[in-house]
């Protein structure tokens, strides 16, 4: 009972070896068996110490404190690894059958779960430095499985910017070693002082935030995201969107609880305004299906950022819209995937006729975007209320409701492939029956996290979210004149394609000019210490 | 492309005494600062400073990468001899109260088996990019 | 004398990445910044001023053993990171022809 932490890493690790030397018929049953246990495992840890009101601590092999391996586990992170298990329960479901699959596929994919399990329970600095980097590898090597050009491309891309932006990582590690003789976070939460000035510490956390800001896709370093998350295999993009890019906002939270800093918060909400407008405006100009997604994906991280830096005790907005983001944008790029395998085309202005060939596929497909853009019922209203509650100054809300207006104009650009007439020529292919399930599931995940929010919540946090009203008419009137406004924008600029949406789909910025901006940003948080 | 005289003599004379102080800082790894993972580089080095000498050579890819998988089973195997004496993994299965001379086995072993899994593991990625890059 | 050498070998390697326009230049210039790293790691604690941290007779400062663990890590994991670029820049040489950064991210597909 006391090893299960050991346990929730070392069991896909092992399956995952077991599955890679002996290449049977049989290796869908071990993978099923290992998620299984893994996931009783999970439920059992968290009953039995009581919801984990104080944190868990596990010392591997007994040594001093100052200088061990310690693995910890409190309520942020066994929330993370109950979204962890569900969604990688729906990848595996949604490759069960497929003809291309194989053994090294598998071994990749769940060697890559029990890597991320093992990231999000340590409590060391440089064991977080380890696990960060094998993810970068792994996933690398998942995005470039296709080898056909594209992937390629986007997969060493990812790997050097991500590679680079560690380096940073290290940099600042050294100088708290330097300065505090341990790098243990529960010892470094009690010893730092900040004073102001540049020194040492000051120094570390800006070094250690901009590794952070590279890996999860800050306003002037996120290039590599649209390239990786739109080359990569349906299923791997889902993966990397839904849950990998966390990665990076967990080591954030850490890293913010760990040091206290006061003179960051605003920086880093002026950067998620930046980051969430950007996202947007890209992803208004683009054609193709999965790069508006993935452009999607930055502008809610940017909305995530804000949410995150409120006052102390007010994080439970981005909090939640982490674990509802990772919901909706795996349904969105499951559902994307299946569409984009059976028209065999990935230009929206071409795919025409879903609602009529796939009505069940494009019901499941509606429900993602309407989670996403936050119809009330939906569990994306929930978060993006909460966070809009705790913003204190009336511009940032009047920024937020563009952003959401924003929003709503790519999915209804997204949604024109829904109409259309019925085609002949698709009768012959199906949706099989394990490409259904994960999206029913999901779907399902929508609709009870955006009504049943508050015994769900109840369980890992005290905070108080009564003050949500569902059935507030406001709200929904609210949100009926953003729609309109937002098919006003859609029909008057967006759809004639002028030259400058055009000269926005095209750009590219090269290696080199994006490792300049990666220096820029460091200067930028210097100058602003100052 | 023709590599030069001098580099290829000087590969041949130096070559048994990098052999030779890499098995040192190997097996002297509890005296001395060292060990496996550092005299396993060092091995490493004298194994394809070969490739200069004969440029031709083929060298036995599969055989190491055997050898290696061999390897690793054998320090697992290893490390889990002390779950029968003391009950922890990866500690000494030696009883406390016997000489150091008894002790030092333990440390010898390991390090000597890390050493060889380490040269054998850069042998064989460096030799799959020459191989490549013949082809 | 030692961490400002490490500082200017970092610089080096950064304004190689910064104006790189090569892939075989970028990974030289990561590898350049990651041994800067290491070696900026390796001097904290007394650096080589002390004595070798096994309890022998009449050894009385001893440098910090700890880094020196921990960079064993790091250099594996930089070497694995290298191999693997090295490989992916093979693949795309076959592909594309070109090793130029510029030329690479123009082409459509």
């Amino acid at each position: 009972m006391e090893l299960i932490p050991v346990l929730i890493i070392m069991i896909p690790i092992f399956a995952s070896m077991i599955v890679y030397l002996t290449d049977t018929k049989y290796s869908n049953n071990v993978v099923f068996v290992a998620q299984g246990t893994l996931s009783i495992l999970a439920v059992k840890y968290f009953i039995e110490f009581e919801g984990l009101k104080e944190k868990h601590l596990l010392n591997l092999g007994n040594w001093n404190e100052v200088v061990s391996i310690v693995l910890r586990n409190d309520k942020i992170s066994m929330l993370f690894i109950f979204l962890t298990i569900l969604i990688w329960w729906m990848i595996l479901i949604y490759i069960w059958d497929t003809k291309k699959r194989d053994s090294k596929f598998i071994f990749l994919l769940i060697f890559l779960e029990g890597v991320f399990l093992g990231l999000l329970q340590t409590n060391d600095l440089f064991t977080m430095f380890v696990f960060i980097e094998i993810t970068t590898i792994l996933s690398s090597i998942l995005i470039l499985y296709k080898m056909d050009g594209e992937s390629v491309r986007a997969g060493l891309y990812y790997l050097l910017f991500n590679s680079v932006g560690m380096m940073f990582y290290l940099l600042g590690m050294a100088f708290i070693y330097y300065s505090e003789g341990t790098l243990n976070i529960d010892i470094l939460t009690a010893k730092i002082n900040i004073y102001q000035g540049l020194n040492l510490t000051n120094l570390s956390y800006i070094s250690i935030m901009a590794a952070v800001g590279v890996k999860s896709a800050f306003f002037p370093v996120y290039n590599w995201l649209p390239k990786a998350h739109s080359a990569a295999p349906s299923s791997i993009s889902a993966l990397l969107s839904g849950l990998l890019v966390k990665s990076g906002l967990y080591v954030f939270i850490r890293i913010n609880s760990m040091y206290g800093l006061e003179t960051f918060r605003e920086f880093f909400i002026i950067l998620g305004i930046f980051t969430a407008i950007s996202g947007a405006i890209f992803a208004v100009s683009q054609k193709d299906l999965k790069q508006i997604l993935a452009f999607s994906t930055i502008s809610q991280i940017g909305i995530i950022m804000i949410g995150l830096n409120q006052l102390e005790g007010e994080t439970l907005g981005g909090i939640m819209h982490i674990i509802n983001h990772g919901i909706f944008k795996t349904l969105l790029f499951l559902s994307g995937g299946a569409v984009v395998s059976l028209y065999k085309k990935r230009d929206v202005t071409k795919i025409r006729g879903l609602l009529k060939n796939y009505p069940l596929l494009s019901i499941f497909m509606i429900v993602g975007i309407l989670s996403i853009t936050g119809m009330p019922l939906f569990n994306g209203y929930v978060s993006k209320s909460i966070i809009k509650y705790g913003v204190y100054s009336k511009t940032l809300e009047y920024l937020m409701y563009f952003i959401d207006i924003l929003t709503l104009t790519y999915f209804i650009k997204l949604s024109q492939i829904f109409f259309g007439e019925k085609n002949i020529n698709l009768k012959n292919h199906k949706l099989g029956i394990y490409k259904k399930i994960p999206l029913y599931l999901l779907s399902l995940a929508c609709i009870i996290f955006g009504n049943f929010y508050i015994p769900i919540y109840s369980l890992f946090t005290e905070a108080s979210i009564k003050y949500i009203n569902l059935f507030n008419i406001s709200e929904w009137l609210l949100f009926g004149l953003k729609a309109a406004a937002a098919y006003f924008l859609y029909r008057i600029i967006v759809k004639k394609d002028y030259n400058f949406i055009k000269f926005l789909r095209r750009t590219n910025i090269s290696f080199s000019s994006t490792n300049f901006l990666f220096i820029l940003f460091i200067t930028i948080m210097i100058i602003w210490k100052l | 492309m023709k590599n030069s005289q001098i580099l290829v003599c000087f590969s041949r004379v130096l070559f048994p005494f990098i052999l030779v102080f890499g098995f040192y800082v190997i097996i002297n790894g509890h005296l001395t600062p060292g060990g496996g993972f550092q005299g396993g580089a060092i091995l490493a080095t004298a194994i394809l400073i070969t490739y200069f000498i004969i440029p031709e050579r083929i060298s036995i890819l599969t055989g190491l990468v055997r050898l290696e998988k061999l390897l690793f089973i054998a320090i697992i195997i290893v490390g889990s001899l002390s779950l029968i004496t003391k009950g922890t993994f990866f500690t000494n299965p030696i009883p406390m109260d016997w000489g150091i001379n008894y002790k030092r086995i333990f440390l010898v072993l390991l390090n000597f088996l890390i050493g060889s899994k380490v040269s054998l593991g850069l042998v064989a990625m460096f030799s799959s990019f020459i191989e490549e890059g013949r082809s | 004398m030692n961490p400002i050498l490490s500082f200017i070998i970092m610089l080096i390697g950064i304004y190689g990445i910064v104006t790189s326009e090569n892939i075989i230049k970028s990974i030289i210039c990561f590898s350049i910044i990651e041994t800067a790293l290491i070696l900026l790691f390796l001097n904290l604690g007394n650096g080589n001023h002390g004595d070798i941290p096994i309890i022998l007779e009449g050894v009385k400062n001893m440098v910090d053993p700890l880094p020196q663990a921990l960079m064993i890590t790091t250099i594996v994991i930089g070497a694995s990171t290298t191999a693997l670029a090295l490989m992916i820049s093979i693949k795309i040489f076959h592909y594309y022809g070109t090793l130029e950064w510029d030329e690479l991210l123009e082409r459509e597909g």
